[in-house]
């Protein structure tokens, strides 16, 4: 993976009437990633996207976006990203196309055809197609997002920054603009931020996770979803499961052994200290046992609901 | 930005950068919608029904009396109209989120702000100053009115446009300055009516304030600043009209000046 920083920041940080809206924030976002912005309302997402965008300006710190410092060359930063802001508005009294039009010519003088032949290729994207001569006034909340989605493309940016892309879209609406976002990358890098954790699973590749104004977690997403107490074994046994579980309980490597018991099945989750020796012996001492069938092994994976929940509730800090 | 390779790219930079955009927008919302024209019909229609009431009465009038009736309803209630026009100009795209928008885009902050000033003082002069000025210079020649000449009353129509500017400008500037609508409405009408409560208290404020730009200083009818010089006579003091041109100046960069570390 191309590791080239878009997005950098360095204790970025925004207070509002004494209030920190944003803790200070250091974050890098590589070239060609999907990165995920997650946290509940009031967070700080949208203040650090509209710090990025120098819609505001830091109380203290700083971010480059491209190499370039997000307050002093802010324009020129702008020349290179497409924004959808959290709820879109544009001119009621203009047209889908008019729309696309106005927002194509702060990039282009033209030709006119090669402008006409992009915003085609934008509606098209974004299935409005047949909306072309509707007024904005006129569209729905998830055709208002579609426009928001095709005007922050149509420049075929090299940062697209979105604030909840997906949150006034229907199932098959989100589905069509994961695509999108996947399709994309090969061109662009995605920062965006969103409520839906299923989304984020679907298509992230690295995930930041803010809590009252601070980066509460941040990395991979696979390093996410592997958690953060330690290396944690589920297994699942048929039979006289007892004596195993005595004899691995006793080992050093082994920091707690919980059970239950489901259908007639023993249910285990290791948790363990050393994860090579972990994964050298565990499934090897629970085999010496004649008496007992493992019906299921592996290391325990959380869904990203899982570990925001934990973060946002618990406090936790994965990094 | 790959993929753009079959294009023209924009190229202005500094504060000009996104301007050309942003001020083809401001003049189509005035241009290519049905606003010109129904508010150069209003104004039309107004001003030259009043005025046609004093030269076609049948009851004779001078020279001065045309033109000062001209010149209340020309210099009272078009700033009226600006006033109203204007005080969502800039506060209406903060809080709609339109101006952040548009700011996410390669746009600098003085271009916003001058495409919200340029398109509508165009707008504004020309349908509620030139166009009824023309058909009211046409209804004077016809009714033999002896204006000094087609220049001197040119120049009143500036006056009334430096009116109008000033009204503009001050709105425009409240708008900046406040996300309160009735703020950016409620001052300059005050402004606009409280004039004459002033000048009736400190009767030395008459040189500057633009009340006397277009009606009358005193208790009779003549006497304000662009009807005298439609008339050819020098007007009771230049005070005004050096004051207002100075405020339009102020306001205007005062909008731009605050407008860029505004946060969207």
């Amino acid at each position: 993976m191309n590791a080239i920083p878009i997005i950098q920041t360095h204790e970025l940080s925004k207070t509002y009437d004494g209030v920190e809206a944003l803790k200070p924030l250091d974050l890098t976002v590589t070239a060609n990633s999907i990165f995920g912005f997650l946290g509940p309302n009031g967070a700080g997402k949208t203040t650090t996207m509209k710090l990025l965008l120098g819609l505001i300006r830091p109380t203290h710190g700083s971010a480059t976006i491209f190499g370039m410092d997000s307050v002093r060359q802010s324009p020129d930063i702008r020349a290179r990203i497409g924004y959808l802001p959290q709820d879109p508005r544009f001119y009621e009294h203009h047209t889908v196309w008019e729309t696309l039009d106005f927002t194509a010519h702060f990039f282009f003088k033209g030709p006119a055809e090669a402008i006409k032949r992009r915003i085609e290729e934008m509606l098209d994207l974004v299935g409005l197609e047949g909306k072309a001569d509707r007024k904005v006034r006129m569209l729905s909340g998830g055709e208002r997002q579609r426009l928001g989605i095709a005007q922050a493309q149509v420049n075929y940016p090299d940062l697209l920054i979105l604030d909840e892309p997906a949150a006034s879209l229907d199932p098959l609406g989100r589905r069509d603009v994961l695509e999108v976002l996947h399709r994309l990358r090969k061109h662009t890098t995605v920062f965006y931020s969103t409520h839906i954790l299923d989304d984020v699973q679907k298509v992230s590749d690295t995930v930041a996770i803010l809590n009252h104004g601070a980066l509460a977690a941040y990395g991979p997403i696979e390093t996410l979803l592997a958690g953060s107490g330690g290396v944690i074994y589920t297994v699942t046994l048929k039979g006289a499961s007892e004596p195993a579980r005595a004899r691995i309980a006793t080992c050093p490597w082994v920091k707690d052994l919980q059970t239950s018991e489901r259908d007639g099945l023993a249910h285990w989750t290791v948790a363990v200290s050393d994860e090579i020796t972990a994964e050298q012996q565990l499934l090897r001492l629970i085999l010496e046992d004649a008496g007992v069938t493992v019906t299921g092994f592996g290391r325990k994976r959380y869904d990203l609901e899982e570990v925001f929940t934990n973060i946002v509730e618990g406090g936790a800090h994965v990094r | 930005m790959s993929g753009n390779s079959g294009f023209e790219l924009v190229q202005e930079q500094g504060w000009r950068r996104g301007l050309r955009n942003l001020m083809r927008q401001g003049l189509a919302s005035w241009w290519k919608t049905s606003t010109w024209w129904v508010q150069a019909l209003i104004w039309t229609g107004v001003i030259n029904f009043i005025l046609a009431g004093v030269l076609w009465s049948g009851q004779g009038f001078d020279v001065q009396e045309a033109l000062s009736f001209y010149a209340i309803f020309a210099g009272l209630f078009p700033p009226i109209a600006v006033i109203i026009i204007m005080q969502d100009v800039v506060i209406g795209e903060k809080l709609s989120g339109t101006a952040a928008w548009l700011l996410s885009k390669p746009v600098s902050r003085t271009a916003f702000i001058l495409s919200k000033l340029v398109p509508n003082a165009v707008g504004v002069t020309a349908t509620m100053v030139l166009f009824p000025g023309l058909v009211a210079f046409a209804q004077m020649t016809v009714a033999d009115v002896p204006i000094a000449s087609p220049l001197h009353f040119l120049a009143g129509l500036g006056i009334f446009t430096l009116n109008l500017w000033f009204y503009l400008t001050l709105t425009l500037m409240l708008g900046v300055l406040s996300n309160s609508r009735a703020a950016a409405i409620a001052i300059p009408l005050g402004v606009a009516f409280g004039q004459q409560y002033l000048i009736g208290m400190i009767p030395a404020l008459q040189q500057v304030l633009p009340w006397t730009l277009s009606l009358p200083p005193g208790q009779e009818l003549g006497g304000a600043v662009a009807p005298s010089v439609m008339a050819g006579v020098a007007p009771f003091s230049w005070g005004p009209l050096i004051f207002v041109s100075v405020c339009v100046v102020v306001f205007s960069i005062v909008s731009v000046w605050r407008f860029q570390d505004q946060e969207l």
